[in-house]
């Protein structure tokens, strides 16, 4: 439209009747009818128990269907049972089977030329008439398509709403589980317990495209050439018969074993001795295959060769339509892929306790780790993590003589816990992946280095003093605990950007060191009780402050690392930074003050000191508080969380230049169109070329400024649960042991600090983007156990 | 009694898991591994990411993100010109470098046209100095990767020296810096220094001498080293220097041990070739049909440079100048169109070049020929030059065409030169010549205008050296930049 207009095929009067029309197009209403459904969640299960003194028994069937937002359909079918053996009062055995059974067929629709989040809104998808409409504009210039087709004798139409009909898919998980546990009394005090544990998951699945698919079509026609008289075939490198037939097939077999001896026992009834000792193997294994197949035939199961090595290296020269900036086509398939993961790991752990007359209590534990993970030496595994720890119970002292409290016990804990370096991540070896190219056949099996080696790694180590007290009053109607914690972090390991000249860009390393220190409160009150009614709540506080003491950079602080960055020394763990905007110049550009008060508008005139500190996105204060009310056979429960004193970046618009192929924030309306508005708006004026953008302005000055930078803090009302419990005069008719309705109501309500409509949970607030938000929900349920 | 019984099961159990632990632990995971074997090593080279000079970051995945090429040359080439409307779809770097601007590089870029070389150097490092101990493996085997290991790190050098330090100059070379050299691979490193230009020569041409004799005196891949790539690069080291005489002798050693191959070495004869490359229905395609860089024959050893970037935006145009050097009837002018490639539906503001979508810049016979002939016609040997020029010459148009009249000894040189304006127009190979002829007294024949729309813009002699980036400076606090 605004070619023909600039080009003089139409005049203004009939431009704003086209673009009008388009405006007044929305496919908001066809996407939600075609593309997505409701989402609906059914559950039912039925459990049985049963057994004798030696023997009992306890089961449940499950049967659960879940179709959600998009279109997905899955059944699961649960069955569990636990059975427990008692041999003699001293051996007991338990033993857990968990059989699962899941099935599910997405809704596919490729190839869609954008996310359904920002889709065009006047691209519609239907006609008036319902019938689904061609979106090939969408993919290619008209003209240039309808070449392609006449050469390649390839339709290259794309009605989306037709492409799911063109796809079949299928995917089953089947899981079991077995759990025993062994429990033997060896003397008095002294227990063993092993437990141990095997797992199995098979997930098949297989997605085929058939030869109507867009998918099939469109690629067929990049390896394509043209036939070289009018009526000729063209010459098609490709099957051009069948369909893409992807299958992918994936086996766990995971176990656990676990050996460890208890003891807890109390001499003269002064001294209580307790101890722990066990070591633990575990072991995974993930296998995968995957298949890609052209040519195949869905119904006789039968597929066409290709040439893949030629495609893979010539390629095909003057196909019907090239890749962008290619004088030849390369295809770069991979038929089949294999891919194995195994870990292991072994674990050696203890922990010791003695207490005295029940008031002063020490102890102490430690453990040890190994595993088979990759490029670390073994040697360096052999690196214990330990704590000790005391406690003083006052209130059972004897010139203890209080009237408040019925409890005071005070506690001190000092540990040191080690994290290896993360092995794949980095180690004293360089990792090497396997990967062959086909340029290559010929020369033997051909290897990436994955990760670098840096054998100056060292252990990450944390020290955490711990101190508390644990407090109930006499009346028994108010209980609690207040921790105070400070934990010193050193030797972080993480990733860190590395100067080039190495080899690398980013490296597993030693970052530097954080200090975390914060209180936890908790508190348990007894409302009210009276005949009928009764009401309990929880309330719980956590306050935590952090602080990155020391971060390794082997460069110079910039500007954008702080910015864009989370991580800066000196401040808090996710700091936000933002630019001092002052708003725009008049053209439409954004200005900023910089630290010596000077105004910027360019990259370049940016300094690591200009980004000016507004807080954190983590909160600093969080917590919640339920509250529980019985009334006769009600009872109404309510959980209300809270985080409080953090900060986001608003959801501004981004798109500031560019071709515009996608829906965007209606705050881009407010941007700068003419000088004056620069009185009127902040939002920067939009400029079509990028470069042109870039090298006269700096959008980001006003997308990352402080001005929006806002508080994050929200209070929620998560769930409310309302029963109500049948009389067991009612019961004892239909020999019911007890019977329930329940109704529960989640994510009800926000109170969020901000005006911009945003749910802080919902949200990247680093970023300032918006995420997919978990709607309020309802759930109704009865309960029923039969006698 | 039944007590004891269980005791000694438990200990028993208990000792066996702990004696076996270690054969628990030894698990290795497919598809991965530490780098072992001469299979390892030698696997090593055979990745997709070192055939071009390209810039690419390896993931702890396998995977690979690719960051762009070393590719400022195209656009700092004096052979080019281009207009605003297409060059400013291009990255700020390449605009600025294209204006021959000072400041080339963003204070945040990761730059391509350094990193490109330092990442592959990695790979070369690891191999050139852990290869010896592979477990398994002769010796011959072992020194001749390493000798290919050693001989990639030394050409690294030399590509990147010739983008950030000074042109070669003998009085100069030891008071200038170059590049920090760079001979383990080892992360940890910090605080790089540049050493001179004339230590980073001398590097180069010691571990190049060293490691020719150990490489394969087979060529058994145009992707993989061998004693004829290895003189191949030792010869353009000298000639890049200006030593004529070195460079002849490592040449005519490159040529000699052309013979010795697996796979077939010859000029396209593009009087036949041609027809069947270009087709006259499409001419904005160029000479599509023209062999990748790793089949074509004309290839020795391939470090690529694709162009697909400049051919996509339609950016570079080459100087009328430089097209009017060309006969009518050469058949490189196949190469050369002004519409866009894609469709030939857009009329560029110039003639671009279309085809092949890729140059080797590494070891190639038409590279070869022309060094050959301009080394031999500048040590006096006319007649040698002039088989060598015609040589080329024959296969790129009709044999009448092809001859090269009687000249001086100079005007032949400067015939030569054209020639290899001819030859690699609009291929940034412009580049390297610019830097060793900006010295020459006699024959520097640079063409220091940049033309965009009406801006004219002028290349200094400081910007045959491009400044180091500000990234890198910021990395290393005490390196000195260039002027």
């Amino acid at each position: 439209m605004f070619y023909d207009l600039d080009n003089g095929v139409i005049d203004q009067v009939t431009a704003n009747k086209r673009i009008d029309s388009l405006g007044g197009l929305n496919n908001y209403s066809q996407i939600k009818s075609n593309l997505m459904q409701p989402s609906f969640l059914t559950n039912h299960s039925l459990s049985f128990t049963g057994g004798s003194q030696f023997y009992t028994y306890y089961g449940s069937v499950a049967y659960t269907n879940d179709q959600n937002t998009s279109k997905t359909d899955l059944n699961r079918y649960q069955l569990n049972l636990r059975q427990d053996f008692v041999f003699n009062p001293s051996i007991k055995l338990d033993l857990t089977t968990n059989l699962g059974f899941e099935d599910s067929k997405d809704f596919v629709l490729t190839d869609l030329p954008g996310s359904i989040n920002n889709y065009l809104p006047y691209a519609m998808f239907q006609d008036a008439a319902v019938n689904n409409i061609s979106q090939a504009y969408l993919k290619r210039y008209e003209p240039f398509r309808l070449d392609a087709e006449n050469k390649s004798k390839v339709s290259l139409d794309y009605i989306p709403l037709n492409e799911p009909g063109f796809t079949k898919n299928d995917n089953s998980n089947f899981s079991a589980r077995m759990n025993a546990g062994l429990s033997i009394k060896l003397a008095k005090g002294l227990n063993y317990e092993g437990r141990f544990q095997y797992q199995r998951i098979v997930n098949d699945g297989y997605t085929y495209y058939n030869n109507n698919s867009y998918k099939v079509r469109d690629e067929l026609v990049y390896f394509t050439q043209a036939a070289t008289t009018p009526t000729g075939t063209p010459t098609y490198y490709l099957p051009n018969s069948g369909g893409h037939y992807l299958t992918s097939n994936t086996n766990q077999i995971a176990w656990t074993a676990r050996n460890q001896f208890t003891y807890d026992r109390t001499f003269n009834s002064k001294h209580q001795v307790s101890g722990l000792a066990g070591t633990e193997l575990r072991s995974s294994l993930s296998q995968m295959h995957e298949t890609y197949r052209r040519g195949y035939d869905f119904q006789t199961q039968t597929y066409f060769l290709y040439n893949e090595q030629q495609l893979a290296t010539t390629g095909v020269t003057n196909p019907v339509l090239q890749k962008t900036g290619a004088t030849f086509n390369t295809l770069n398939s991979t038929p089949e892929t294999f891919a194995e993961d195994e870990t292991r790991f072994f674990s050696l752990y203890g922990n010791g306790g003695y207490t005295y007359d029940r008031k002063y209590t020490m102890n102490a534990s430690i453990r040890m780790d190994q595993s088979n993970l990759f490029g670390t030496d073994k040697s360096a595994q052999y690196k214990p993590i330990w704590s000790v720890g005391t406690a003083w119970n006052l209130s059972k002292e004897n010139f203890f003589d209080s009237k408040l409290f019925s409890n005071l016990n005070f506690r001190l804990t000092y540990g040191l816990g080690g994290n290896a370096p993360r092995p794949g991540s980095g180690g004293p070896y360089d990792v090497i992946f396997a990967r062959n190219s086909a340029q290559f056949a010929g020369l033997g099996t051909g290897y990436i280095i994955a990760t670098p080696a840096n054998n100056r790694l060292i252990w990450e180590n944390t020290t955490t003093l711990n101190g508390g007290v644990d407090f109930g009053l006499k009346s028994n109607k108010i209980s609690g605990s207040l921790d105070v914690y400070d934990k010193t972090t050193k030797n972080l390991l993480g990733f860190q950007p590395l100067d080039p000249t190495t080899g690398w860009y980013s490296g597993y390393a030693n970052l530097g060191s954080m200090r975390n220190r914060g209180v936890e409160f908790q508190l348990n009150t007894t409302n009210l009780t009276k005949k009928d009614f009764s009401w309990k709540s929880v309330f719980t506080l956590a306050y935590n402050n952090n602080k990155i003491l020391e971060l390794k950079a082997y460069r110079a602080l910039t500007f954008s690392s702080k910015v864009n960055g989370q991580f800066v020394e000196g401040y808090s763990a996710y700091s936000l930074f933002g630019f001092d905007f002052i708003g725009l110049d008049n053209k439409g550009n954004p200005m900023a003050r910089s630290a010596n008060k000077d105004t910027v508008r360019l990259i370049s005139q940016l300094t690591d000191a200009d980004p000016v500190y507004k807080g954190v996105t983590q909160p600093l204060w969080y917590g919640g508080l339920t509250n529980i009310v019985n009334y006769k056979n009600f009872s109404l429960s309510f959980l209300l969380v809270y985080n409080l004193g953090h900060v986001m970046r608003r959801d501004v618009n981004s798109f500031y230049s560019g071709r515009l192929t996608n829906n965007y924030p209606v705050y881009f309306n407010d941007r700068w169109k003419a000088p004056g508005d620069e009185l009127k708006t902040d939002v920067p004026v939009y400029i079509a070329n990028v470069n042109a953008s870039n090298s006269q302005r700096y959008v980001n000055l006003y997308t990352q400024s402080i001005t929006n930078i806002v508080s994050a803090s929200y209070v929620r009302l998560r769930d409310l649960t309302f029963t109500y419990n049948f009389k067991p005069n009612v019961l004892n008719k239909l020999s019911m042991q007890n019977f329930s309705v329940y109704g529960q109501m989640n994510n009800l309500l926000i109170w969020a600090n901000n005006n911009y409509g945003i749910d802080p949970e919902y949200y990247n607030l680093q970023n300032g983007t918006r995420t997919s938000k978990m709607p309020a929900f309802f759930t109704i349920g009865l309960r029923t156990t039969f006698k | 009694m039944k007590r004891f019984g269980f005791y000694f099961l438990f200990v028993l159990i208990l000792t066996y898991i702990l004696v076996g632990c270690d054969k628990f632990l030894d698990v290795k995971p497919k598809g991965k591994d530490i780098p072992r074997t001469i299979d390892h090593y030698n696997g090593l080279f055979n990745n997709n990411n070192l055939v071009s000079l390209g810039n690419f970051r390896s993931l702890p995945s396998g995977a690979t993100a690719i960051l762009g090429n070393a590719d400022l040359p195209l656009y700092m080439s004096d052979d080019i010109y281009s207009s605003s409307a297409y060059l400013t779809t291009n990255t700020m770097s390449q605009q600025n470098a294209f204006r021959w601007l000072d400041n080339v590089f963003l204070p945040d870029e990761d730059p391509n046209d350094w990193g490109a070389f330092y990442v592959q150097n990695y790979i070369y490092n690891l191999i050139a100095n852990d290869v010896m101990d592979a477990e398994d493996g002769t010796p011959e085997t072992k020194k001749q990767l390493q000798a290919e290991a050693r001989a990639n790190r030394a050409y690294m050098h030399f590509f990147v020296l010739n983008y950030f330090g000074i042109p070669y100059n003998a009085a100069t070379a030891s008071t200038y810096a170059g590049v920090p050299i760079v001979t383990q691979a080892d992360v940890g490193q910090t605080n790089f220094t540049r050493a001179t230009v004339k230590e980073v020569y001398d590097f180069v041409i010691a571990e190049l001498t060293e490691s020719i004799p150990q490489l394969s005196a087979q060529t058994i891949s145009r992707l993989r080293l061998s004693q004829a790539g290895g003189y191949f690069m030792l010869g353009q080291v000298y000639f890049q220097m200006g030593d004529y005489a070195n460079a002849l002798t490592a040449l005519k050693n490159c040529q000699n041990n052309l013979s010795n191959t697996a796979v077939p070495f010859a000029l396209y004869n593009y009087n036949t070739t041609m027809n069947s490359w270009y087709s006259p229905s499409a001419p904005w395609r160029g000479a599509s049909g023209h062999p990748n860089m790793f089949n074509s024959t004309e290839n020795i050893y391939v470090k690529q440079m694709p162009l697909t970037s400049v051919i996509q935006r339609n950016c570079l145009y080459v100087k009328q100048n430089i097209l009017n050097l060309f006969a009518s009837d050469d058949l490189r002018l196949r190469f050369f169109y002004n519409k866009n490639q894609q469709n030939g539906t857009i009329t560029l503001p110039g003639t671009q070049r279309n085809s092949p979508t890729a140059v080797n810049w590494g070891s190639s016979l038409p590279n070869l020929y022309l060094m050959l002939a301009e080394c031999k016609a500048r040590t006096n040997d006319l007649t040698g030059a002039k088989q060598d020029v015609e040589t080329l010459r024959k296969m790129r148009m009709p044999a009448a065409s092809a001859t090269v009249p009687s000249l001086s000894q100079n005007d032949f040189i400067k015939f030569i030169l054209n020639e290899r304006q001819r030859e690699f127009a609009g291929t940034g190979m412009r580049w390297f010549d610019m830097r060793r002829l900006a010295n020459d007294a006699t024959f520097n024949n640079l063409d220091g205008k940049h033309q965009l729309d009406a801006d004219t813009y002028t290349l200094r002699p400081e910007r045959l050296t491009l400044k180091i980036p500000p990234k890198i400076l910021a990395y290393n606090p005490a390196m000195k930049d260039n002027q």
